[in-house]
């Protein structure tokens, strides 16, 4: 399946250079996500590993089931305000 | 009845203005009106700061805003809160977060400020990163 994914804060600049896969497995978790882009990167994503994760704008925990076209955010630590 | 009015909750690149928010949510039935602003510091963990770059998650950032502050709310029975973040590159002196509580006393609007700020350093997708004479930081 195809899913959008979005690296935000400093993974954004971190993960500049890593091509992720153009399609994922069909029945994929948050949790299995993460393991497979940690594999998969070319760089250090090992922030992937403990980051806050949003799917279509919403918090997700690492059981969460992903459908075809989820938007997958990678948050880490926030600093607004 | 308290009625439920909803947080006025903005997301800008504009310069952070609270006037409106203040004439706005001053109702009649408030003795106490509580502003504050968040403004860039010159200085951090013992850097220079000349500027900071603030980005946010567009889609999400105001509406997770939006619960923080709807929870503050509901905590403390405030009826008129208004919250403005502001995102781009600030300099020192600039404001990135504007803030107004209007509550009939005083109490409740000082703890409701006070939560609504700690929470939505928490989860309100929004990264700043400093920028100074000794390079730049992610915070």
């Amino acid at each position: 399946m195809k899913l959008n994914l979005r690296f935000f804060g400093r993974l954004s600049e971190d993960l500049a250079n890593t091509a992720w896969p153009e399609s994922f497995p069909e029945k994929l978790t948050v949790g299995e996500l993460r393991r497979l882009l940690v594999e998969h990167a070319s760089e250090d994503a090992s922030a992937l590993s403990t980051c806050m994760v949003a799917v279509n704008t919403d918090f997700a925990d690492d059981k969460q089931q992903l459908a075809e076209g989820d938007e997958v955010a990678f948050l880490p630590p926030v600093s607004g305000g | 009845m308290t009625e439920d009015r909803a947080p006025r909750v903005v997301v800008t690149r504009d310069p952070v203005d609270i006037s409106d928010l203040v004439r706005d949510l001053a109702t009649p039935d408030c003795g106490a009106v509580l502003t504050f602003l968040g403004i860039v510091r010159d200085h951090a963990d013992g850097r220079d700061v000349e500027a900071i770059d603030y980005t946010c998650y567009e889609e999400m950032a105001a509406k997770e805003l939006r619960q923080v502050a709807r929870r503050a709310m509901e905590k403390y029975q405030v009826k008129n809160l208004g919250v403005i973040h502001r995102i781009g590159r600030l300099k020192v002196g600039e404001a990135s977060l504007g803030l107004v509580v209007a509550t009939p006393h005083r109490a409740e609007g000082f703890a409701c400020a006070q939560m609504l700020i700690d929470e939505m350093k928490k989860t309100v997708p929004i990264w700043k990163k400093e920028f100074g004479p000794d390079g730049t930081s992610w915070v």
